[in-house]
C-alpha cells in the first residue's frame, strides 16, 4: 500500500478542493493522492494567509520623564 | 472567509484556490471560530458541506439511466420555492449548492437562482446534458463557480450509457461555455463500455477546454436498474484497473480529476484512510456532510435515494458504518468508505451489506 501523505501546513488537517459540480454523488479530486504536493502547496499558502499572527502592536511611544 | 465550527476543530472556505480546509481547534481559535457549540463535550451530528437541489424534473432528452427518472414534462418548484430551500441550507452552514434535476436548463431563471445561491454564501454549481446550452446561453451562466457536462464519450460510447448520442451537443456547450469564461468541467460515467476509451474522452475534453474530469460509478437508480444495471456495471477486472487509470490521467491529462464518492471502495488496497482524508476525499457521506433536495423539496441523504420517506433512509445510511459488517469491520479504508455506496449494496443485497462491487468485498467472499 502506498501512502504518499501531501504535505500540509501546521494546524491543517485535510484540504478539499473545490466547487467540483456534479449534482448526484459527491466528488473529491485526487490529484494529491497521486503527486504529492499539488494543491497542498497553494492551498498551503491561502492558508497561512489567514492564519497569519496579528501584526505586533506598535512600541509605545517613549514617556515623557515626570510623567505618570 | 466562511467558516464552520466542528468537533475537529472547523471546515474553513479558502477562495484562492477554492478549497474547504479542515483545521484542528487551535488553528481554528486563531481564525476567530467560534467554537462554543461544536467543541463541548457532546459533539454535534454531521451537518451537510454540500447540497444536491434537483430544480426541476423536467428534461428533453430522458437519458437510460437518469438518477431522477426525469422526463419532457416533470414538475419544476417556482424561483421562490427554490430560494426557501437555499435559505434553509445556508442557516446549516452548507457551502457548496450543486443544482441538478432532470435539466436545469429547461428553467429560464437559472442565473438568477445562481445569484440568489451566492447572496447567500453558497457556491452554486449545475450539472447539465448542454441540451439548450447556446453561445447566449453561456454568457449568462457566468455566477457559477462551475458547471459540469455530461460527457461520456464520442458517439457510441455516449450512446452506451445515455441512450442517445448526445455527445455533438455536449461538445457544443463545451465550446460555448469556453467562450464565454464559464470554469467548466465534464461528467464521464464509467460502464464497462466506456471504459476503454476513457483516456481518450479526457483529452477530447481538455481540447474542447475543459479544466475537471469527474469519473462517476454507473449506479443502479431511475431507468438504470435491474438489468441495465447488471449489463453497464464494470467488470472486476476494469474495477482493478482503476487506481493505475486515475495515476495516468492525473500525470498525464492535463485535467483535474475527481472520483464521486461511490469509487473509494476501488482505491481500497492502495490507500488507507489517513491518507484519503488528508486530501479530502469523500466517501459515502449519505446523510452526513451530504444532502439531497429532490422537486419536492424533500430532504434525502444523497440523490440516488428512492421510494421510501427520506429520513429513516438518510438515518439508516448515515450510521451504516457505526455497525460495519464484514469484512468492512478490518478494513484500512474504512473511516472514510464508510462501507461502500449504499445504493449499490441495497440494490443487490440488503441494508446491512458492504458494497458488494468493492474488489476486497469480493475477495473476502470468494474465500467463503
Ligand atoms: S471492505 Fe468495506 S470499507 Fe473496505 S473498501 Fe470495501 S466496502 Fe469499503
Ligand atoms: S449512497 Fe453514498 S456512495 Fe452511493 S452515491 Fe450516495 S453518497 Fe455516494
Amino acid at each position: 500500500m502506498t501512502t504518499p501523505r501531501a504535505p500540509l501546513p501546521d494546524g491543517v488537517l485535510a484540504v478539499r478542493p473545490l466547487p467540483g459540480a456534479n449534482c448526484s454523488s459527491v466528488g473529491s479530486v485526487v490529484d494529491m493522492l497521486f503527486v504529492a504536493g499539488v494543491v497542498a502547496s497553494s492551498v498551503a499558502v491561502a492558508v497561512a494567509a489567514l492564519s497569519a499572527p496579528e501584526p505586533a502592536p506598535a512600541p509605545e511611544e517613549p514617556r515623557d520623564a515626570g510623567e505618570g | 472567509m466562511r467558516a464552520r465550527a466542528e468537533a475537529f476543530g472547523a471546515w474553513v472556505r479558502v477562495d484562492d484556490p477554492p478549497a474547504l480546509v479542515a483545521v484542528d481547534r487551535a488553528l481554528a481559535s486563531r481564525l476567530g471560530v467560534d467554537g462554543a457549540a461544536a467543541w463541548g463535550a457532546e459533539a454535534p451530528p454531521p451537518r451537510p458541506l454540500e447540497a444536491h437541489v434537483a430544480v426541476t424534473a423536467r428534461c428533453p432528452v430522458a437519458c437510460t439511466g437518469c438518477y431522477q427518472d426525469a422526463t419532457p414534462d416533470g414538475v419544476a418548484p417556482s424561483f421562490d420555492e427554490l430560494v426557501a430551500r437555499f435559505d434553509a441550507l445556508a442557516r446549516e452552514g452548507v457551502f457548496v449548492v450543486a443544482l441538478g434535476g432532470g435539466e436545469p436548463l429547461s428553467r429560464d431563471d437559472l442565473p438568477a437562482l445562481a445569484r440568489a445561491a451566492r447572496e447567500r454564501g453558497l457556491a452554486p454549481v449545475m450539472t447539465t446534458s448542454g441540451v439548450g446550452l447556446t453561445a447566449a446561453r453561456a454568457r449568462t451562466l457566468t455566477d457559477f463557480a462551475q458547471v459540469n457536462v455530461s460527457f461520456d464519450g464520442d458517439g457510441d460510447a455516449y450512446r452506451a450509457v445515455r441512450g442517445f448520442d448526445g455527445a455533438a451537443l455536449a461538445a457544443r456547450a463545451m465550446n460555448a461555455l469556453h467562450a464565454a469564461g464559464v470554469p467548466f468541467g465534464v461528467n464521464l460515467v464509467l460502464t464497462r463500455r466506456t471504459f476503454g476509451a476513457v483516456e481518450g474522452t479526457v483529452g477530447r475534453a481538455r481540447e474542447l477546454g475543459a479544466a475537471e474530469v469527474q469519473l462517476l460509478r454507473f449506479k443502479p437508480a431511475g431507468r438504470g436498474v435491474g438489468a441495465v444495471y447488471l449489463d453497464a456495471r464494470l467488470t472486476q477486472a476494469q474495477v482493478a484497473e482503476i487506481p493505475a487509470l486515475l495515476e495516468r490521467l492525473v500525470r498525464a491529462s492535463g485535467l483535474r480529476v475527481r472520483i464521486d464518492c461511490s469509487m473509494v471502495p476501488f482505491l481500497c488496497g492502495r490507500f488507507d484512510a489517513a491518507t484519503l482524508e488528508a486530501a479530502g476525499v469523500l466517501g459515502c457521506e449519505a446523510g452526513r456532510w451530504l444532502a439531497s433536495v429532490d422537486v419536492l423539496g424533500r430532504r434525502g441523504p444523497c440523490s440516488f435515494y428512492r421510494g421510501e420517506e427520506p429520513g429513516p433512509v438518510a438515518a439508516r445510511w448515515a450510521g451504516h458504518a457505526s455497525r460495519p459488517p464484514r469484512p468492512c469491520d478490518d478494513c484500512a479504508l474504512l473511516a472514510v468508505c464508510r462501507g461502500g455506496c449504499r445504493v449499490v449494496a441495497e440494490h443487490l443485497g440488503d441494508g446491512g451489506d458492504p458494497d458488494p462491487e468493492c474488489p476486497r468485498v469480493v475477495a473476502w467472499r470468494a474465500r467463503g
